[in-house]
C-alpha cells in the first residue's frame, strides 16, 4: 500500500463524467416538465386521477375558489368592516349574509387547511383589494401542526392572482408537492378544471353553507403532537404587520365537537400556546369552545359546524364580540341570543 | 443528516467533487477528507455522540495495538475481553439498560420483593450498533492473527466512521472495507454509474414503497383489535414489504455512496424475499449481520462441525442473540429464537436447504419453486407480526385475529392499497427480472437513450409518487 505513489491526472473520465451528468440533468428535467405538461394539460379525469396517486393537485379547483376569487376583485373600491380569514372553519363558520342583515359588512376569505403561512400571503396579496378595520382570524390548532402545503396548492390553483411569492414559497415549503404543482400551473394552458361539491353552496361574501348532518359516532380526530414553529412564527409576524396596517386583530376558534381526552391534551396544550402568543401582542383571542358545547347534530363532520350550527352560533358569536368591545360589532342591530 | 434530505444530496456531492479532486493528493490526505467528511455527517445529527464514535476508534486502536503485540496467550485474551467488556458495555448501556432494569424488577416483582431500580431517559447513539460490531471484529481478527493493526490510524478512524455505513450499516469486515481504505481508488466510470444506479433504485424502494406502505401498516397495528382479519392480514403482508424496502432501500443508497467513491462494499440483502427455505433467506437477508453472527459467535461456539444436537443449540443461541441485537424488547428475542426454530428441520436434515439459484436460466420460477417461496415468505411475514409488536401478547392477539376475525371488511382506503400493490408489485417484478445483478437498473440495454428513459422514469415516479415525509429508517433505530 505505498500511499505516495502519485498516479498521473485521469482527465478523461472526468470530462466524460461531467458530460454525461449534464446530458442526464437536461435529459431528466426535460422529460419531468413533459409529464407535468401532459397531466397539467390533459382531460379533468386524467387530472383527477393523477391528483389521487400523486397528491399533487394538477389544474384542478372548487367552486368555492372560483367564486371566492371573483368576488374579491369585485371588492377593489369597497372597504369592509371585518375580513375573515383561517382554513375552512373560516369559511363553514362566518356567514356574511348574517352579518350583513346586522349591518357589519364582512367577507370571508379563509381557505382549506389555510395556516398561518398562507394566511399571510393570503393577505398581502389581497391587500389591494381588501381594505377592512377588522380582521378575525381563525386559528384552529390544528394549523400549527400542518405544513401548509395543501392550502398552498389550493391557493396556486384557485386563487393565484391573489398569492404572492409562489416559486419561492414552492421551494420554502419543502415539499416534492408544491413544486410540481407550481412547475403544472406554470405550464398549464388553460385554466383549472372547476370541481362543485353537491353538499357544499357558496354563499355570497365567501361563505360555504353546508346544511349535512354528520355520523360523528367516536371522534377519531387527531391531532399531531409535532408542533409546526413556522407557524406561529408566521402568526406573529401577521399580527406584527396587521398591527403596523393599523388593523384590529381578533384570534378565535370556532366550535368544534368533542374530541378524544387524548386529542383533547394536544388541543389545550396547542391552545395554550395561541393565548400566550395573542398576549404578548396584545390581541384579543376568545377560544369558544369554552363557552358552547354543541351536539352532534350541529356538524357534519368531525370537524366543522352545519348551517344549523352556524345559525346557532353567529348570534353568540357577535354577542361575544360586542362584549369584547370589538369595533364593528359594538354597533351591530340583532336581537341578543 | 437523512439520506433522503436535500442537504445530503448537497453533502454527498460535495464530498464527491472534494474526494475525486483528491485523487492525486496522498493517500492519506483523500483518507482524511473522507474521515472529517463522516465526521461531520455524525455530528450533523447530535454532535455530542461524536465524542463516543471518536473514544470508540481511540480505544479500540489502542487496544488492538496491545493485543498484536502481546505475546501471551493469557494476556492477549484478556486485552480482547476488556474491548469486549468495553464495546458491548457502552452498547448494552444505552440499547439494554432499561429493558435489564425493567425485566429485573418485574422479576423481583413476581417473587414479591420490590426494588428500587430506576430506569434511565437513554437516547441512543445514531449507529452504535454498527459501529460497535465492527470495531469488535477489528478487535476479534487482530486477536485471532488473521489482521495485522495498520499504523495508519486515520485510515482505521475512515473504516468505523464511514459516513455511508455509518447509520444503518452494511457491517463490512476490516478485511475488505478497511483493506480498501488502505488501497488507492480508481476513478472508475462504470463502477460509479453502479453506484448511482443502486442509489437512485434504493430511493425509489424506501420513498415510494417503503413510505408508502408506512400509512397503511401503522394503522392497522395501532388499532389492530377493531380490523378484521383480512385487513391484518394485509397490515402484516405490508410490514414484510415495508422493512424490507426500507431496509435494503437503505442499504443500496449506502452502497451506491460507497460505490461512487470508489469502494466495493459487502451485498448487504440480495432477493430474500425469492429464497425456498429459510435457510436460504438467512443468506439472503442482512447478510452482513448474519455473516457477523456466524464467524463470532455460531463458530466459536463450535459451528456446524459437532453433534446435531449441538448445532441446534449454537444456533437457537446465535439467533437468539441477533434477535436481541434489535433492541431491547421480548418480541425480539422470541424473534430470533422463532427463527433458530425453523432452521431446525435444516439442521436435522428433514428438509434442504437450496444453495442453487433460484429459476436461473428461466424467465419463471418452477412451481414447486414458486410454492416454496410463497411458503418461506408466509413464515417471515408471521415472524415480523411479532417483530413489529409492541409485546408478545399484541403479537399473539395479532396473529389469532387474522383467522378468528376473519372477514373482508376495510376500514383502510381501497385506493391506498391499489395503489401500493401497483408499486409493490412494479418492484417485485423489476427485482425479479434482475434477480442476479447488483441492483435491477443495472440495464443492458445497447441504447443509452432506453437506458436513460429508464432511469428517468424512475426519478420521476419516485418525483411523482415519493412520500419525502418520513425520513427515518426502521433499522437506524437498531
Amino acid at each position: 500500500m505505498d500511499s505516495s505513489k502519485i498516479e498521473p491526472p485521469l482527465k478523461a473520465p472526468q470530462i466524460r463524467l461531467i458530460a454525461d451528468l449534464a446530458l442526464f440533468a437536461i435529459f431528466s428535467l426535460s422529460s419531468l416538465l413533459v409529464v407535468c405538461f401532459l397531466i397539467v394539460n390533459s382531460p379533468p379525469f386524467i387530472r383527477r386521477l393523477a391528483s389521487a396517486v400523486t397528491g399533487v393537485r394538477w389544474g384542478m379547483t372548487t367552486a368555492n375558489y372560483s367564486n371566492k376569487a371573483t368576488e374579491v376583485k369585485s371588492l377593489q373600491n369597497d372597504s369592509l368592516d371585518v375580513l375573515f380569514m383561517g382554513s375552512s372553519h373560516a369559511y363553514r363558520t362566518f356567514d356574511t349574509q348574517f352579518f350583513d342583515s346586522v349591518g357589519v359588512r364582512a367577507f370571508n376569505l379563509g381557505t382549506s387547511a389555510e395556516t398561518p403561512i398562507n394566511s399571510i400571503q393570503l393577505l398581502t396579496g389581497t391587500s389591494h383589494y381588501l381594505k377592512a378595520r377588522t380582521v378575525i382570524l381563525e386559528l384552529y390548532p390544528r394549523v400549527f401542526t400542518m405544513d401548509g402545503v395543501e392550502a398552498y396548492m389550493n391557493l396556486l390553483n384557485g386563487m393565484n392572482e391573489y398569492l404572492p411569492d409562489q416559486a419561492k414559497t414552492a421551494f420554502l415549503l419543502r415539499d416534492r408537492r408544491t413544486i410540481l404543482c407550481y412547475l403544472g400551473r406554470r405550464l398549464a394552458l388553460g385554466e383549472p378544471y372547476v370541481t362543485r361539491t353537491k353538499t357544499d353552496v357558496y354563499v355570497k361574501g365567501g361563505f360555504v353553507r353546508n346544511d349535512m348532518i354528520g355520523k360523528l359516532g367516536n371522534n377519531r380526530l387527531v391531532i399531531p403532537e409535532k408542533v409546526n414553529e413556522a407557524q406561529f412564527e408566521a402568526c406573529s409576524q401577521m399580527i406584527e404587520v396587521l398591527q403596523q396596517r393599523k388593523v384590529e386583530m381578533v384570534a378565535v376558534i370556532v366550535p368544534i365537537p368533542a374530541l378524544s381526552p387524548e386529542t383533547k391534551v394536544q388541543y389545550d396544550k396547542l391552545t395554550k400556546r395561541i393565548a400566550e402568543m395573542c398576549r404578548i401582542h396584545h390581541v384579543k383571542f376568545i377560544d369558544f369552545n369554552q363557552f358552547v358545547s354543541y351536539p352532534a347534530e350541529y356538524f357534519y363532520d368531525a370537524d366543522h359546524l352545519n348551517y344549523t350550527g352556524v345559525q346557532a352560533f353567529l348570534p353568540f358569536f357577535t354577542q361575544k364580540m360586542r362584549d369584547m368591545n370589538v369595533h364593528p360589532f359594538s354597533h351591530a342591530m340583532f336581537e341578543e341570543p | 443528516m437523512s439520506p433522503l434530505s436535500l442537504v445530503f444530496l448537497i453533502f454527498i456531492s460535495s464530498v464527491f467533487i472534494g474526494y475525486w479532486t483528491l485523487r492525486n493528493a496522498s493517500l492519506r490526505v483523500q483518507n482524511s477528507f473522507l474521515l472529517i467528511a463522516s465526521y461531520f455527517f455524525y455530528a450533523w445529527g447530535d454532535w455530542r455522540f461524536l465524542t463516543l464514535l471518536i473514544a470508540n476508534s481511540i480505544i479500540t486502536y489502542l487496544l488492538a495495538r496491545a493485543i498484536a503485540n502481546q505475546a501471551i496467550p493469557g494476556r492477549k485474551k484478556l486485552l480482547l475481553l476488556l474491548g469486549v467488556v468495553f464495546t458491548v458495555g457502552i452498547l448494552a448501556f444505552f440499547k439494554y439498560y432499561n429493558f435489564f432494569a425493567d425485566s429485573f424488577v418485574r422479576a423481583l416483582s413476581l417473587l414479591g420483593i420490590s426494588s428500587n431500580i430506576h430506569t434511565l431517559k437513554l437516547i441512543l447513539p445514531l449507529g452504535i450498533s454498527y459501529f460497535t460490531f465492527k470495531s469488535l471484529s477489528f478487535m476479534i481478527e487482530v486477536y485471532r492473527g488473521k489482521l495485522s493493526v495498520t499504523r495508519d490510524v486515520v485510515a482505521y478512524f475512515t473504516y468505523i466512521g464511514f459516513f455511508p455505513q455509518l447509520i444503518a450499516g452494511p457491517i463490512d469486515r476490516p478485511s475488505t472495507l478497511l483493506t480498501q481504505i488502505e488501497t488507492r481508488r480508481q476513478m472508475d466510470l462504470p463502477a460509479i454509474y453502479l453506484g448511482a444506479k443502486q442509489g437512485l433504485w434504493g430511493l425509489f424502494k424506501k420513498l415510494v414503497v417503503a413510505n408508502a406502505l408506512v400509512k397503511i401498516v401503522d394503522p392497522i397495528f395501532a388499532d389492530y383489535t377493531s380490523r378484521s382479519g383480512f385487513e391484518l392480514m394485509i397490515g402484516a403482508i405490508f410490514y414484510s414489504i415495508e422493512i424490507y424496502c426500507d431496509f435494503s432501500g437503505y442499504t443500496d443508497i449506502a452502497n451506491g455512496c460507497a460505490r461512487i467513491l470508489g469502494f466495493h462494499p459487502i451485498e448487504n440483502f440480495t432477493r430474500p424475499y425469492f429464497s425456498r427455505d429459510i435457510g436460504e433467506f438467512w443468506r439472503r437477508w442482512h447478510i452482513s449481520l448474519t455473516s457477523w453472527f456466524r464467524d463470532y459467535i455460531f463458530y466459536p461456539l463450535g459451528g456446524g462441525l459437532i453433534s446435531r444436537w449441538k448445532v441446534i443449540r449454537n444456533t437457537l443461541i446465535t439467533f437468539t442473540v441477533s434477535g436481541l441485537w434489535h433492541g431491547a424488547n421480548w418480541t425480539f428475542v422470541v424473534w430470533g429464537f422463532a427463527h433458530g426454530m425453523l432452521m431446525v428441520p435444516i439442521i436435522l436434515g428433514i428438509q434442504k436447504t437450496h444453495t442453487k439459484k433460484v429459476a436461473h436460466n428461466r424467465m419463471f420460477p418452477k412451481w414447486n419453486d414458486l410454492w416454496q417461496m410463497a411458503l418461506t415468505l408466509s413464515l417471515v411475514t408471521a415472524l415480523w407480526v411479532v417483530f413489529r409488536a409492541d409485546s408478545i401478547t399484541q403479537a399473539v392477539e395479532y396473529l389469532t385475529r387474522c383467522f378468528t376475525a376473519f372477514d373482508l371488511h376495510l376500514l383502510t382506503s381501497k385506493r391506498d392499497i391499489l395503489r401500493s400493490l401497483v408499486v409493490v408489485g412494479a418492484m417485485f417484478i423489476l427485482e425479479w427480472q434482475k434477480r442476479e445483478a447488483h441492483t435491477p437498473l443495472d440495464l443492458k440495454f445497447r441504447s443509452r437513450s432506453v437506458r436513460w428513459l429508464f432511469y428517468t422514469l424512475v426519478l420521476i415516479t419516485i418525483l411523482l409518487l415519493g412520500n419525502f415525509n418520513e425520513s427515518a429508517f426502521l433499522y437506524g433505530q437498531f
